[in-house]
């Protein structure tokens, strides 16, 4: 099984502990990760903001260094949801096709990839609000999104559950988006900062000290919320706590 | 050219106003929270969802057949059938029927198809009275404001706000803002203008084909009045309401209050088929754009069917309200639907989404509606670049070079923001967070250069 | 391919349109009638009440009929229109030559057609009124049901009508109410503001 490391810009520049986290919980779990130094975007904001040309060039530029991998891990949801749902500006060739289907976010390929039932390092002896981010929840089929009557599941909060002492817990409007949505956040920062803010509130209500989630982008937004408007919560990307690095 | 619409804009005014933010965030999202509960009881709800998507991509890409059907049913019981092609087409024929009728005065349920048309400012303007007859609609009409719901026009307004305009239009008690109150004294106001009305008009939920009926739902009783009492009834209907049979009625029903507002059915559900001894009745079919639409590729926007879940689950709908689409239809199923009406208008509007994707999944005919927002957005892009990142350039360079705090800010930023977004936005360098967020806490290294410092030399696989 | 035939009415011009656009072909779905759980009365009876409703459970139309004579006061100034067999008005329709005139009724009396356990609604048709703006104006609704008149869901009650042959005809669940304002629910908006249905 040859395993490719996927880094999302914004990770390595601002968030780079949860890439050092999964790297390395990776490597305890027994895998060989290849990290793919040379690829950068996956084109997601270019897309996002509808330049599809501008993604297709993106696009193409990351997938020259990514084929060749059975499966493709990266710490982010909105990344593999854009390799596996909207990776679709560049021609579909079979190589195209392989990357996509390689790519996947790290709690789909822990929980259902390799079946991780173990993790007798890591240790989190407090209650924890678990955020599903949105890509993760409704488009990569994480967890049950609850608008949809179906049984429930959720994969991030069974790897969290092999964690001693965690308690996994949710805000009350537990799928309410957080208001990051990528560039939205640029282009409407009023409505981004307003969801962002009732998204802390609703945990600092619930009196969650640690919020958690698959999803660094979402975490990013709600801490700078949360500390710009005074609220002590600590945010962790969730392979910070599957491998014992959160304290 | 049209203005464009700021929704942005219109919204941050919104959100700025507490008290109203509150409100409707507050009602909407009780409403969804009914939703859940009351889908939750049904265990087919995920099996009807698809049904009622099939049922309605199936009337849909056989429209024609089931348009004739409809008609010639409706026209064998004595029902007049019009056929307009635009909303003035369609304004004209109601104000034909009305002038022949000399109508003066009449009543109106509450439509999104004749607001489409700008039906009742048309009548208005040519002499006739027009009252609305739904609660929440004649508040918006004597405000003088657009709907800011499909459903719920005026949710997005305080008790106090209602209370000031009835006090101002109906003469009522300014200092009394219960809505119990208030209701009553819409009820004591419409009774009198009911029996003044010389006709009636209502919009059309349903268009049954195999039968010829016209099914509306509706839970003030207002529906039924202006579609029975009055001598004359006009009825409109988007040619995208046909349903094929009697049997899928109830599927849709089931599916319809219960998405909408939580309940298990509307109060009144009605049928018409023919018009009652001494009734005319007169059916407009509206396209205005519709038989455009079945050909793009956007068509499955046709299935909507008006129950406003997409809005109630919408977390930028329900901070910034549905005034600040400035559109007929608006949140979620706005974004996806007004830009083919007027693309110059309202090509900000698809931008106005954070891709949560929770509208898709609420709407009970399984509209793709976070598909369509993507598509209009390249859309845009391709037919008006200009206007969407001139905005941004201009945000983005006012907010950076505010200060130098800001600006050493916009650098550690500006490396993902130099990756990340398109490159005329990405080279004026910002820090738009900084009203609402501090900033990211810059780290001491970056995963590329940690790797380089740990990983890669502590394993021969990776060193290469 | 957009017909704009100057000589094609718009009706032609539209169903044209329509024609040339259909997107590919999708096949109907069979619609399976879905099992509703529980017992359609108990179902019924907490609908109606969960509408605002006020049910009362007799053993035979007579007692229903009696409840009526009791409960529902007729006066000068309290006019009720009955269409129900066995029970009579203090009004008939010869005092009110237009639906409009209905306005002047404080209550209407008569007999609902079929009763839906699943949402609590009771089918009625002019028949039922007389006139179905009394039972629209009127401020106080009495309709009759008999209960084996109840079916389970609302497909089982579509399955029972024909709706090519009824003029017009409306399932009502609860009195008229609005959640315009605030969404505070008001049970009374323009049509009756109390609904009872008689069980027997």
């Amino acid at each position: 099984m040859k395993i490719g490391f996927f880094v999302p810009c914004y990770i390595d520049a601002i968030a780079p502990q949860a890439a050092i986290s999964s790297f390395k919980l990776l490597r305890r779990l027994g895998l060989d990760p290849e990290f793919i130094e040379s690829a950068a975007c996956c084109g997601l904001p270019m897309k996002d903001m509808g330049y599809a040309r501008t993604a297709c060039k993106v696009e193409g530029a990351v997938a020259s260094h990514m084929a060749g991998y059975d499966h493709i891990v990266m710490p982010s949801g909105i990344c593999a949801d854009q390799f596996r749902n909207h990776f679709e500006d560049v021609p579909q060739t079979p190589e195209i096709k392989q990357i996509c289907h390689a790519a996947v976010d790290l709690v789909t390929f822990l929980h259902d990839i390799i079946r991780v039932d173990s993790l007798p390092w890591a240790s989190f002896p407090h209650r924890v609000a678990l955020h599903n981010g949105c890509h993760s929840l409704r488009y990569l089929n994480e967890a049950r999104p609850s608008e949809l009557m179906i049984p429930d599941f959720s994969k991030a909060a069974d790897l969290l559950n092999l964690v001693d002492g965690i308690e996994v817990g949710y805000a009350t409007r537990r799928d309410e988006c957080c208001g990051f949505g990528g560039t939205f956040a640029i282009w409407d920062k009023s409505c981004s900062g307003q969801q962002g803010l009732d998204k802390v509130n609703d945990y600092a209500r619930n009196g969650f000290r640690y919020v958690t989630s698959q999803d660094m982008s979402c975490l990013l937004h709600q801490s700078c919320v949360a500390r710009k408007f005074g609220l002590d919560i600590k945010f962790y990307y969730i392979a910070e706590i599957l491998n014992g690095d959160a304290k | 050219m049209s203005r464009q619409v700021n929704q942005v804009k219109l919204g941050a005014e919104f959100i700025a106003d507490t008290p109203h933010r509150e409100s409707n965030d507050r009602c909407l999202w009780a409403a969804r929270m009914r939703r859940d509960k009351v889908a939750a009881t049904l265990p087919e709800w995920e099996q009807m969802r698809d049904l009622a998507s099939g049922i309605k991509e199936h009337a849909l890409s056989h429209l024609d057949e089931y348009l004739v059907q409809f008609e010639e049913n409706l026209a064998s019981r004595g029902i007049i059938v019009h056929w307009a092609e635009t909303a003035e087409d369609h304004n004209d024929i109601v104000l034909d029927i009305l002038r022949s009728h000399h109508v003066a005065t009449l009543t109106k349920g509450k439509s999104m198809t004749m607001d489409e048309c700008a039906m009742r400012e048309h009548l208005e303007s040519n002499g006739i009275e027009v009252n609305e007859s739904d609660l929440g609609e004649r508040i918006q009409q004597l405000d003088n404001q657009r709907d800011s719901h499909i459903v719920m026009p005026a949710i997005h307004k305080l008790r106090t706000d209602v209370a000031r305009i009835f006090a101002e239009k109906l003469g009522s008690d300014p200092a009394n803002d219960d809505p119990t109150y208030l209701n009553s004294v819409m009820r004591a106001d419409m009774r009198k203008r009911y029996v003044k009305a010389q006709a009636g008009m209502i919009g059309c939920n349903y268009a049954v084909a195999e039968t010829g009926t016209i099914v509306m739902c509706s839970n003030e009783g207002d529906v039924d009045i202006c579609a029975t009492v009055p001598p004359l009834l006009i009825v409109t209907i988007g040619i995208e309401k046909v349903i094929p049979k009697q049997s899928d009625l109830p599927l849709f029903l089931r599916l319809l209050s219960r998405s909408s507002l939580g309940y298990d059915i509307t109060q009144y559900t009605s049928h018409i088929s023919a018009p009652a001894p001494g009734q005319e009745i007169h059916v407009v079919m509206l396209d205005n754009g519709r038989s455009e639409r079945l050909g793009q590729s956007y068509w499955p926007v046709l299935k909507c069917m008006r129950c406003g879940t997409c809005m109630n689950t919408c977390p930028v709908f329900r901070r910034t309200s549905g005034i600040s689409y400035d559109a007929n239809y608006m949140g979620p199923l706005g974004l996806a639907l007004m830009p083919s009406y007027d693309l110059h208008r309202y090509a900000r509007l698809p931008f106005s989404c954070t891709h949560c994707g929770s509208c898709g999944d609420v709407c009970p005919v399984k509209v793709p509606l976070p598909e369509l927002i993507f598509y209009w957005r390249q859309v845009v892009v391709e037919n008006q670049q200009s206007l969407i990142s001139h905005d941004l350039e201009e945000g983005l360079m006012g907010a950076a070079l505010r200060n130098s705090t800001n600006l050493q800010h916009a650098e550690k930023l500006g490396l993902w923001a130099l990756r990340h977004t398109p490159s005329a936005i990405a080279e004026s360098g910002i820090n738009p967070w900084a009203e609402w967020h501090s900033n990211p806490v810059p780290p001491e290294q970056t995963f590329r250069e940690w790797y380089k410092d740990n990983a890669c030399h502590n394993d021969k696989k990776t060193d290469k | 391919m957009t017909p704009h035939n100057k000589s094609l009415t718009a009706r032609e011009r539209i169903l044209a349109r329509v024609r040339a656009n259909r997107p590919n072909s999708v096949e109907h779905p069979e619609v399976p009638v879905f099992a509703i759980d529980g017992d359609p009365l108990k179902d019924f009876i907490s609908h109606v009440e969960g509408f605002d409703g006020k049910v009362i459970d007799v053993d035979t139309r007579e007692s229903a009929l009696s409840w009526l004579r009791e409960n529902v006061k007729q006066s000068d100034s309290s006019l009720v229109y009955s269409a129900a067999d066995g029970y009579e008005g203090n009004i008939t329709l010869d005092r009110l030559p237009s639906p409009a005139d209905a306005h002047i009724l404080q209550a209407c009396v008569g007999d609902g057609i079929l009763g839906i356990g699943e949402t609590g609604s009771v089918l009625v048709d002019p028949e039922t009124f007389g006139r179905m703006a009394n039972g629209l104006f009127a401020i106080d609704l009495y309709l009759l049901l008999d209960r084996s008149k109840i079916v389970p869901g609302l497909q089982d009650a579509y399955a029972q009508m024909d709706l090519s042959k009824v003029q017009y005809s409306s399932l009502f669940s609860g009195p008229s109410a609005t959640a315009d304002i605030e969404a505070v629910h008001i049970t009374g908006a323009q049509g009756p503001v109390s609904l009872t249905i008689l069980l027997y």
